[in-house]
């Protein structure tokens, strides 16, 4: 099938397209990198009466550091958010999950920004976003606010922005350096959704964890914070660590469900595996360093 | 429904059109530029047959709009050999490791391994490999497609490497 | 079939790797495939199925179709009834297993 109809803008200011969002009423769509919108358009799952095709916003586009935090642009294509010096020095968790978004073709176009807004429940950004304590930043002719990544995703594919917004920045903290990456993410083949995703970071000093940031994907109807886990390993020396404890706590947030790729039972089995490899590696590298 | 006037560079030349908002890029290339060479498998971005090079990366463009390509350079299948009819190193690879029965899902494989190619430096197999598992091929059961691809990455056929990658 | 016959053959096909006659043609986007097909006057024509499986056709509204701009016919079943396009029965056996001119899968 083909798209159904509609008007096609692309802006060239944010003001611009917040304006087309506000003057349609609820019956526009942003087009970002269109790597999940085309499909969408071409089955007419969606069937927008006004395309905002935010691509040829420049402003939206880039990474840049400012004091402590990162910002990222959400036109930014997830192949160059991977090559990006900028991202790798001080965001090395962002880059090793984006690696696994999608495939490297659909890497050209997507977007860092479009990963983020769709909320899609298996994806690794927004749970990264979630672990990271990021914010994204949504504008409308209404004004700008900024909402924590961890309050923006309300249920599968459904966020917090409304019909009239654009997402113009995820601003991302940046941990201490040194800080140890967690990820692993289960799938069927490299580029299908996850089954089981954990994503996190854990900073370490002087032999006791300091800070824990760590998030579930594919393990819920949204990204889910194992708020329990982080808890309990704050302040623990990382020698003599009970990792199976540690697993079964941190699989004991989610709230996994049965569907067409796995039960739930499989996925809080394999979450247990997961979550206690994706630990054993970051403290290996620790070791290592 | 919008239209929209549009200049793209395709393989070389410019084509001019004037486009609805909602016609895709693949179509646009088949049946406005004239480029059969790209294939539509899917239409939603999970087969790779219709894949090209737009300024330099590879695109899925069954997931582009036409309009979007304004002022873009864009390379199909059809843009690579050379003018005598030498074929691309891709192209000869492929021809070489028999890496195709029926040829549909081809077009998309060769843009895929020039824009992999298209560097200074030869990439790196799990790169190319990567890259690779964004296609659905249905008839030669991918060995011949890996064997052109490692043979890209400059792993001779028979050497110890061709049995694992 | 003589020796030298034979000998010709196993050096030039038999345990050779022979290369492929339309490679060239398909790796340079040369194919003609279905949908590369395209004559003057021709139309395009995309079937629309049930939606529901073992269901009881009671009406067939083609108003809206047939207004649509671009729309050069819009057939059915009883537009067919004078072609002798015969319904093809997958389930076996069948008395129409035999197939008589222009089977369509029903």
């Amino acid at each position: 099938m083909k798209p159904a109809p509609f008007d096609y803008y692309a802006p060239t200011t944010v003001d611009e397209a917040c304006q087309l969002l506000a003057d349609a009423g609820g019956g526009a769509t942003v087009l970002a990198g269109g790597q999940t919108l085309m499909p969408l358009l071409a089955l007419r799952m969606s069937q927008p009466f006004i395309l905002v095709d935010i691509n040829r916003i420049d402003a939206l586009k880039g990474v840049r550091e400012d004091g402590g935090v990162t910002h990222i642009g959400p036109v930014t294509r997830q192949n160059q958010a991977i090559a990006d010096a900028t991202l790798n020095r001080v965001q090395p968790l962002i880059v090793q999950a984006t690696r696994h978004v999608g495939h490297h073709q659909t890497r050209n176009r997507g977007t860092i920004g479009g990963s983020i807004a769709l909320g899609e429940p298996a994806a690794e950004l927004p749970a990264t976003a979630v672990a990271l304590g990021a914010s994204v930043q949504l504008c409308s002719v209404r004004g700008t606010r900024t909402i924590r990544a961890e309050d923006f995703y309300l249920g599968p594919y459904a966020t917090a922005l409304e019909s009239d917004e654009l997402l113009t920045a995820i601003e991302v903290p940046q941990w201490a350096e040194g800080t140890l990456p967690l990820f692993r993410e289960v799938a069927m083949r490299p580029g299908d959704f996850a089954l089981v995703g954990l994503t996190g970071a854990l900073t370490v000093r002087d032999g006791r964890i300091e800070r824990a940031g760590i998030a579930w994907f594919g393990m819920g109807p949204t990204p889910i914070k194992a708020r329990r886990v982080e808890a309990a390993l704050l302040g623990q020396r990382i020698d003599g660590l009970d990792v199976q404890g540690l697993a079964e706590l941190a699989v004991a947030d989610t709230a996994p469900f049965d569907d067409l790729h796995a039960t739930a039972e499989y996925r809080r089995t394999v979450g247990r595996y997961v979550f206690a490899d994706a630990l054993r590696d970051a403290l290996a590298l620790r070791k290592a360093a | 429904m919008s239209r929209h006037d549009i200049q793209v560079h395709i393989n070389g030349r410019t084509q001019h059109a004037t486009v609805e908002g909602r016609l895709t890029l693949s179509d646009f290339l088949r049946g406005v530029a004239g480029c059969t060479g790209v294939h539509v498998g899917c239409e939603h971005g999970v087969c790779g047959a219709c894949t090209v090079i737009v300024d330099g990366a590879a695109v899925r463009s069954c997931l582009m709009l036409a309009v979007q390509a304004d002022g873009t350079r864009i390379t199909t299948v059809e843009g690579l050999a050379d003018a005598d009819g030498t074929l691309h190193p891709v192209q000869q690879a492929l021809r070489d490791e028999y890496g195709l029965q029926c040829g549909f899902c081809t077009p998309g494989i060769v843009m895929t391994l020039a824009a992999l190619t298209a560097g200074a430096t030869r990439p790196e197999p799990a790169q190319v490999m990567n890259a690779l598992s964004g296609h659905i091929c249905r008839c030669t059961g991918y060995q011949g497609i890996r064997r052109a691809a490692l043979r890209l990455c400059g792993i001779a056929p028979s050497s110890p490497e061709q049995a694992h990658g | 079939m003589d020796d030298a016959r034979t000998a010709t053959m196993t050096g030039r096909y038999i345990g050779q790797r022979v290369p492929r006659k339309e490679d060239a043609r398909l790796l340079t986007g040369r194919g003609t495939y279905v949908d590369d097909v395209g004559v003057p006057g021709m139309l395009q024509v995309a079937f629309h199925r049930s939606p529901i499986a073992r269901g009881r056709i009671k009406a067939i509204d083609l108003s809206a179709a047939r207004a649509l701009p671009g729309v050069h016919a819009v057939l059915t079943a009883e537009d067919l009834a004078g072609y002798k396009v015969d319904m093809l029965s997958f389930s076996w056996p069948s008395r129409w297993c035999r197939c008589r001119c222009w089977p369509a899968a029903a």
